[in-house]
Formats: C-alpha cells, structure tokens, sequence
C-alpha cells in the first residue's frame, strides 16, 4: 500500500478537474461554430447602440424594420441578414473580418478608404450604387476618386451654435461678434453667467474647419503634414487667438479647456450660461430632457459663427456608414453589397436616422422626409451641411488630432504662448508621421 | 523486482512523485506560470516589435526603438514625472492620514466599529466608479457639490479639471479618498498588537500622547509600516482608471500617468493602437515594480525569520 | 508591576474628578472628529444617492439640495429596462464567482503542498510566489491580449474567467499557507494511520479549520475581480459580455453628461459590493493583516 494513501481514483478525480479549464476554453471554440445551410447569411456587424438592441425603443425598432424588410425583400434569393452587435471599436471591426465572421459591417466615414485600401471591402459601384444621391462632401469620402465607392455613408451630423433666444435675441455670425456678445453678458452679469461655452477637449475636430475656410491646408495629397507652412502658421495664430482670448478674457467658463462637449453641459442646465456649439443632435440629447420643461422653447440654433474676414464657415461633418466585405466569394459579396445599399436607400436612411436623432447623407430626405422639412433644428443642419466639410482620411490625422488639442489647452490656459504651443504641436506631429513611414 | 522481504515495497519513479507535493503544486503552478508569468516575459518580445491592433501577425523586429521612441516623447516623458510626482506626494500623505485614522480608531469609543467601516467603504469601490463619480462631485461649474459649497462660502467656482495644477491636484485627493483605509487597516491590526500594559507604563512615566506615539509606538511597527507603504506604493504607482475616468489624461495631458498612457497608446479610441510602444511604456512600469517587489519580498522573507 | 500600574491609572480616573471632565469632554471631541471622518467618506456615496432620485433640472439649478423637491425612482426603472445593466450585473456575478473559486481551488492545493511537503526548491517557489504578487494587470495587459487573441479566447466568458481563476492563484496560495501552517501536523498524521488518503484530509480535517481564511480569501477576490476594469475592458467586446465596470463606463463614459444615469449606474456597481464588505469586513481586516502582523 503506499505510503500517502494516493489512490487511483484520486488520481482520476484530480485530472478531471485539472482539466476542467482546459475543456471550458475548447467549449469556446464550439460556441463560435455557425452552422451554414444552402442560403446565403449576410452577417452584419454593427455598434450596440445602433442596433436592434439599444436601449432606446424607436432605435430598436427603425433597426428591426430595415433587417426585415431586407429579409422578406430577398428570401426568394435565399439571402438573409443577420445582426451580430459589437462595439464599433475599430480593432473589433478589423479582428472579426480577419476571423472571417463577418460579411458587412458599420464603420466611421474615417475608414471608409482606408479599410478598402487595405483590401477589405467590396467596390459597391459594381452593385449599382447611386453615388450622386448623396451630398457632396460624402461623395469625396465613399469615392477613392477612381470610381470605386468603399462605402455607403449613412448617417452624419455637424456641430451648430445653439442659443437662448431670451438672452441672446441676434445670434452671431462672425467670431468678433461672438466676442461682442460674450463681452456685454460679462459686463452686465458677471458672476456665474457667460455667453457662450465651446469645448477644447475636442477643439480640432470642431473648429478646423474654420481654419480651412480661412485657406489653410493639413495634408498634401501624399498624407504628408502641410499644416506648419509660414502661410498656415499665421492662419493658426488667427484660429488660436480667438480661443485663447475667449478663455484669457474669461468670456467663457475656464473649465472648457479640460471638457469634450456633453461635459461642458451642465453648466448650460444650470443657467448659467446662454450659447454653446454642440453636435447637431444636441437639442434632442441634451436641451430637452435637462432643461426646467418650460425653458426648452427658448432655444434655437444656427450654423456656427466663423473668423471674421471669410466668406462663411466650413463645417466639419462626421459621422457612420455602412460597408460591404470582401470576402473571396462573389456570391456573398454580392448579397452583402445588396445589403449595404437596401439599408442606406432613402426609405431606410429616413427611418433609422429619424430614430437615431442623427442628419441624413441624402439631402432629399432632409428637404422632402415630413418630420425633417418641419424641423427648424433639421433644416439648420441642412444649411450648415451645403457648406459641409470632411475630415482628410491620411493616417496621420488622428495624431494631428490630438496634437493639436493638447496645443489649444496648453495656449488656452496660459501654460505656454501661442506660438510654443504650436511649435510643440509641430514637433510631436512630425514625429508621428516619421513613425508612420 | 523485489529483494528479499515481501512486505518491503520498492515505489516506481510514477509513484513517487505521484505520492510527493508536485501533484498539489504544479496544477496551480503552472496555471499561474501560463497566464500571469508568461505574459510579463512575453511582453519583452512584444516590446521589440512594430505589432499593432490591426496586424498582430505580420510584425517587424525593431529591437530598441520602441523605447528610443517613448524616451524622446514628451508626452510619455511627462506621463512619467507626474507618475512620480503623483506617487512622492500621495504615498506619505495617504500614509500619515491613514496612520491617524488608526491611531483615532485604536481607542475605546462607541461607534467605533462604524467609523472604521465608513473609512474603508472606498477600498471596496471599483477605481473606475471612483473616478466616474468624483468627476459628478468636483465638477468645473457652480453644478458640482464640492463648488457649489464653496459657492455659499463666497468663493468662485475652481475648475477642478481646467487647470493642470487643480486637475492634479482632483487625482491626488481622490486616490487618497479611495485608498487610505488600506494603510489605516494595516497600522490599526499593527496598533492592536501592542499590550496595553506597555502604554499605561509609558504613560505613568510621563509620556504624552506623541511621545509614545514616536517612541513606542512607530518603532514596534516598522515591519508593518514599511509593508504599507510598499502596498501603497505599488497601488499609486500603477494608478489608470481614476484618470481615464476622472481627467481622461487632460488638460492638455497634464494628468496622464504611466498607466494610462501606455493603455491609450495600446488601445486607443480612434485609430491604431500601437502594441509594441505600449509593451514598451509597460516595461518601464514593470521595472519600477520590480524594485519595489525586491524590498517587499526582501521585507516579508525577513519578517519570516525572525518570526 | 503591569498590573499595579493598571490598578493605578485605573483609580486615578475614578478619584479625580476634574479628570473625568477631561475625559468626556475629550470622548465629545473624538465623536465629532469620528462624524466628520465618516462624513467625509460617506457623503459622496449619498449625494450620489440624492442626484440619482432628482428630477433632471433640479440636479443642475440646485446641487447642493440633498433631499429632492419630488423624488422619483423613475432612472432605475429606466436603467434596468433599457440598458443592459441587468445583465452586465448578472455577468459580473457569473466572472467573479467563478473566477474566485477557481483561484481558491488551485491556491488550496497548492498552499497544501507548500504547507505540507519539505522539498527541493520550495523556497525558491515560495518567493517567485510572493515576489509576483504585486505585478498589477497592467504590465501584463497587452501580451494578455495578444495572447487571447491567439487562443481564440478573446470576446468569451471563458477566456476572463481562466484570466480571473489564474490571476489570483499566487497570492491565494501565500494567504492560505499562513492558515495552513497554524494546523499542527500531527493531525494528519493521526488521520493518515487511519488510513485517509491526502484529499480526505485536506477535505474533512484541514478545510473546516480554516474557513476564516476561505472566506477572506474568497470575499477578496471576489471584490478584485468585481471591480477590474483593464483586463475586462481589451478581452471582452461583445456588449453582450461586458462586466458591470466596463458596461457602465461604456454607458456613461466620457462623454456623458448625464448625471442622473451616471450616479445612478454607480450605485448599481457599488451598493453589493459595499453590503458584502460592511456585512463581513471582520473577516477581511484579520484576512489582509494576517500575513503581515505577528
């Protein structure tokens, strides 16, 4: 007998749950299995919160409505969608189609090319997309300029300057009248009470338009940073002063300069402040479910003010679309660019953006669709986007991005001058794209 | 193959080890080995390559360039001083209050049992809640409770995340908030420790309160104290929820620590997250932990002999 | 002469008067001090109270109002009905169970065999044991992902539960040596000439006696893993799986402003967790200390 008293069975019964582990992780790859019939699965991977499955109901419903009608729409065809829900996150995206999980997926505009670079994506023109329904500046973004489109654009907005109407009766349309504005509120209220807010966390992606419209440039056409020429420099120190003497002058709440824009919004619920440049959903996602309930009815909005010496603004548009992916097989390309276009055409587009709170890429809907022709918010919007503007899709835009907001900041709060802010901007920049090469 | 007598039995090499403590040990051993040792060895390779979150398998070897790189970033350079900053401010601040706390606790008093449970309340709190809800308490505008309060007492609102010195000054107080009952726990089973009847002698000799704090109390627990402050040490130093929540890094990454930027470079909101700079930036973090591992085994090993 | 010394100062209060006075008057000045701690630690978590039962605009025109002009329950109906915060909770539950008992299981044996067994190199285990303890997550955060990514086991529940069990396994088995070692050997020795096999004396004769440690070890886990946000936050993406913390981030976020949803969603993460902990924290101070105060 041995000496331990280690039997047999105690030896099975420790293997068994020593590999227990083990078994649990292979049940993973089981879970994963899809069994796959004769019709063809579109698979599309998209954000939870626009899905099926957000938490809002109208969200839930627009979503569901498009998946069916897709589905009734080409069951003869023995296609079918089905709604996989991630997170949008990038790295997601990129992992599920390199599994090969995925046949379509909901991307940012910013991808759109990049991703159909990379060889990801189906052309959507061979499929009989209509790229001219859309506006204009989407057309820039889901062309590669040689007749390819790498996506359908689905849904966008555009920062707009919101106001209350009893505080502030003519809203600005130039910087210097802003600042005009800012200066009579101060005078007359001090205290708690400013004109205007904008956020600095996030300043570039709001304001460069302004800086384009003034001539300046960011990339060349090889992606290399042009953003630091003599010429550009002195179009920055125009768009930098106004936001450093916004914040210098105290005319706007100093905590802007650490706040992206839904933080910077309490202090417009608290009253405390009467005008602000938000998303151009702003008014149904914030105003109206924070405000006292008869306080709503004051506000309005109209497209951003701009430097003064331009002829208008330009506004930045952003916003989500809808991709098909190579897959290797033509017929499952073929059912997910018939997808991709059933679920950005007009009827589809109306519905789930109306859900969504989100504009419209097809201009006829924001003109013709009942709900967006009434509203004085939506057809501000349209204005704003006839002089809308797209984000440069190089790699090194992201890390401009953020350079440049940390430069706002550090100016802004006095920690360093407009021009060493800049010049350190240009150095991390510069360094970023030799990184990238 | 048996000798001479029957009854003695000669164990096969299976057996033996079979009977020995391998079959207790190396389950968990090697577990832990797969998914918590490996990973650290393996974050050398990875610090060493071009590897990003797109393409984890077509990767380059670059050998130290990575590090050659987060050196000459000033971002990741002031990452690393406010890391420092952050971790020479809070630890004796966090170790001295928390001392107090016990000191207070370590007394007869009713209600003593709530005090102490409402002091270590935030060690059970995830840091990213902490961080969410502080961001609530201290925020910019007369809306924050905190600036509300020193509104009625006439003062003006303090942008607590506008300005780089007030926004380090948030992440400061809120880690000591969260994270002082860990010292308080550790100095007040310290404190308990210590007989009454030596106290009540100091005390008919004359020792004032401090005196014995200083003179009797401190050097009985200096093995505990100094395992405390490598605790917290090594709690502050790895500091990256709080941020992401509270500041986000900003103004201006005023308050970005070690932590956060390498989790942002690694695994960013927008874009490409950059693995390899990230295992880069985790190494630095990796090896100021290490020298603090050395002293706390050093401490602990020690502390076992003479016990 | 302690004792006399104890008589001493023990009939010195009772015979002066005017050292009582001292003495209460001190008691009145610790209870204030006592209230003012514990405000300071509590009040944030009640304020957060306050704002999630105000109505929206009330929260913004009048912050420093505890008790609400109209409270209303009206954000948890709304969380638990329209967000998935029910089952981030239910998914929290599920990781940090499992995960703790897995660490337990394999910390038990192997603070048995450490406890138990005089061998060749145990030493050296013991301190690479102790000398991995304070490695946090986040040195091993990104060649975890790359890890999991490789075996597949990104995006599943098994794949953080491995993560959770393994993590904890070092300091587990440092925990649970320390109450091992306080059973004197003879008992197993006594049992094993009975005839018991190994498992049956760490199952009828060690374990019942060490239930304090168990329970320690297990509630700090537990509340470990509860509260992870970085590994959850790269391993899992599919909002299906999300835990409470990164659920709630990514519902709340940084770009949120909503205060109500956010304090709300807050005390959702922090009330079990501050229940468990008030209810058994007697269990938790003798736990961490244990190993470090003799």
């Amino acid at each position: 007998m041995s000496s331990k008293g280690f039997s047999r069975r105690d030896f099975l019964k420790m293997m068994g749950v020593g590999s227990a582990s083990v078994a649990i992780a292979g049940l993973a790859d089981l879970s994963r299995t899809l069994a796959q019939g004769d019709e063809v699965v579109v698979r599309y991977l998209t954000p939870s919160w626009a899905s099926t499955t957000d938490r809002r109901r109208e969200r839930q419903v627009a979503f569901r409505g498009v998946i069916d009608s897709f589905n009734s729409q080409f069951a003869d065809q023995g296609i079918r969608v089905e709604e996989i829900v991630g997170d949008g996150n990038p790295v997601t995206i990129t992992q599920e189609i390199e599994a090969g999980n995925v046949e379509s997926i909901w991307l940012n505009h910013g991808e759109f090319q990049s991703r159909y670079n990379a060889g990801q994506l189906v052309d959507l023109s061979q499929f009989g997309s209509e790229i001219g329904e859309f506006f204009g500046f989407a057309e820039g973004v889901m062309s590669n300029g040689e007749g390819a489109i790498a996506a359908a654009w689905h849904n966008t907005d555009t920062p707009l300057y919101y106001y209350d109407t009893t505080k502030i009766a003519t809203p600005p349309t130039t910087w210097s009248e802003l600042i005009a504005i800012c200066r009579d509120i101060r005078e007359s209220e001090g205290g708690n009470q400013y004109g205007y807010v904008t956020p600095y966390v996030g300043w570039f992606q709001m304001n460069f338009g302004m800086y384009t419209t003034l001539g300046g440039t960011l990339v060349d056409e090889d992606g290399a940073p042009t953003a630091f020429t003599p010429e550009n420099l002195e179009i920055w120190r125009v768009v930098f002063d106004h936001a450093v003497t916004l914040i210098q002058d105290d005319l706007i709440p100093a905590s802007a300069i650490g706040n992206a824009q839904a933080q910077m919004m309490p202090d417009v619920f608290a009253g405390n402040v009467y005008s602000f440049s938000g998303n151009s959903n702003f008014h149904i996602r914030e105003l109206e479910p924070n405000l006292p309930p008869d306080e709503y009815a004051n506000w309005s909005a109209v497209p951003l003010p701009y430097p003064d010496g331009a002829d208008g603004g330009l506004n930045v548009a952003g916003g989500w679309g809808i991709g098909a992916v190579e897959t290797g097989d033509a017929a499952r390309n073929a059912a997910a660019a018939a997808w991709v276009i059933h679920a950005t055409n007009t009827d589809a587009m109306a519905n789930t953006c109306l859900a969504g709170g989100w504009i419209p890429t097809r201009p006829d809907i924001l003109a013709n669709d009942p709900f967006y022709a009434d509203d004085p918010f939506a057809q501000t919007t349209l204005e704003a986007l006839e002089d809308g503007w797209v984000v440069p899709t190089a790699d090194i835009f992201v890390p401009m991005w953020l350079a440049f907001d940390v430069a706002i900041q550090r100016a802004a709060s006095g920690d360093a001058t407009i021009d060493e802010a800049l010049t350190e901007a240009e150095t991390e920049i510069m360094r970023e794209f030799e990184a990238l090469q | 193959m048996s000798t001479n007598t029957s009854s003695q039995y000669e164990p096969s090499k299976l057996e033996r080890f079979l009977a020995g403590p391998w079959l207790f040990i190396l389950p968990g051993v090697l577990l832990y080995a797969a998914f918590a040792i490996y990973p650290v060895v393996y974050q050398f390779y990875v610090a060493m390559t071009d590897m990003t979150t797109i393409s984890l398998s077509n990767v380059n070897f670059v050998g130290f360039d990575n590090f050659a790189i987060i050196a000459a970033d000033p971002v990741f350079r002031q990452s690393f001083i406010f890391t420092i900053a952050f971790v020479l401010v809070t630890v004796p601040f966090q170790f001295i209050l928390g001392f107090g706390l016990a000191l207070f606790l370590d007394q007869e008093l009713p209600g003593r049992l709530f005090f102490r449970i409402s002091i270590i309340i935030p060690l059970a709190m995830a840091s990213i809640i902490v961080g969410l809800m502080w961001r609530l308490i201290l925020h910019d505008s007369d809306v924050g409770v905190v600036n509300a309060f020193l509104g009625v007492l006439g003062f003006d609102p303090i942008p607590w995340f506008g300005e780089a010195a007030f926004a380090r000054i948030s992440v400061f107080i809120v880690n000591i908030w969260h994270a002082v009952g860990t010292t308080m726990i550790f100095m007040l089973g310290g404190l308990q420790t210590i007989s009454k009847e030596v106290l009540e002698a100091a005390e008919v000799d004359g020792a004032n309160i401090w005196q014995q704090i200083i003179y009797i109390k401190l050097p009985m627990l200096k093995n505990i104290a100094g395992l405390a402050i490598i605790l917290i040490f090594s709690g502050t130093f790895q500091i990256f929820e709080k941020v992401l929540a509270l500041t986000n890094g900003g103004p201006a990454r005023a308050t970005s620590t070690i932590g956060f930027e390498m989790y942002t470079t690694a695994f960013p909101e927008a874009g490409t997250g950059s693995l390899g700079l990230g295992a880069a930036m985790g190494l630095v973090m990796f090896a100021f932990i290490l020298v603090i591992t050395i002293f706390y085994v050093w401490m602990v090993m020690f502390d076992e002999e003479n016990a | 002469m302690s004792a006399s010394s104890r008589i001493q100062s023990k009939m010195s209060n009772n015979h002066s008067q005017h050292f009582n006075f001292r003495k209460i008057g001190g008691r009145i000045i610790n209870y204030i001090i006592g209230v003012v701690i514990s405000f300071f630690f509590i009040y944030p978590i009640i304020w957060l109270f306050s704002v999630s039962i105000k109505p929206n605009w009330e929260i913004y025109r009048a912050p420093l109002q505890l008790i609400p002009s109209d409270p209303q329950a009206a954000v948890y109906i709304e969380i638990f009905s329209t967000t998935p915060i029910g089952r981030y909770l239910a998914n929290s539950l599920l990781y940090s169970l499992s995960g703790s008992a897995i660490t337990l299981f394999f910390s038990i044996m192997v603070a048995y065999g450490l406890s138990r067994y005089m061998f060749r190199g145990k030493r050296l285990l013991m301190i690479g044991l102790l000398g991995v303890q304070l490695m946090p997550n986040l040195v091993r955060l990104i060649p975890l992902f790359i890890m999991m990514t490789a075996l597949d086991l990104i995006n599943t529940r098994y794949g953080l539960i491995l993560l959770y069990g393994a993590g904890g396994i070092a300091y587990g088995t440092w925990f649970l040596k320390g109450y091992f070692d306080t059973i004197p050997i003879d008992l197993d020795e006594a049992a094993q000439i009975d005839g018991a096999s190994r498992f049956r004396i760490i199952w009828q004769i060690l374990l019942p006696s060490i239930v304090p440690g168990i329970v320690a070890l297990l509630i700090l886990q537990f509340i470990a893993h509860w509260n992870d946000f970085a590994i959850a936050s790269i391993l899992i993406r599919n909002p299906d799986l999300l835990p409470l913390t990164v659920g709630t981030f990514k519902l709340i976020g940084p770009d949120e402003s909503d205060f109500r949803l956010l304090s709300a969603a807050a005390l959702v993460n922090i009330v079990p967790v501050i229940i468990v902990f008030s209810i058994l924290q007697r269990y938790l101070v003798s736990g961490l200390t244990a190993g470090a105060v003799k």
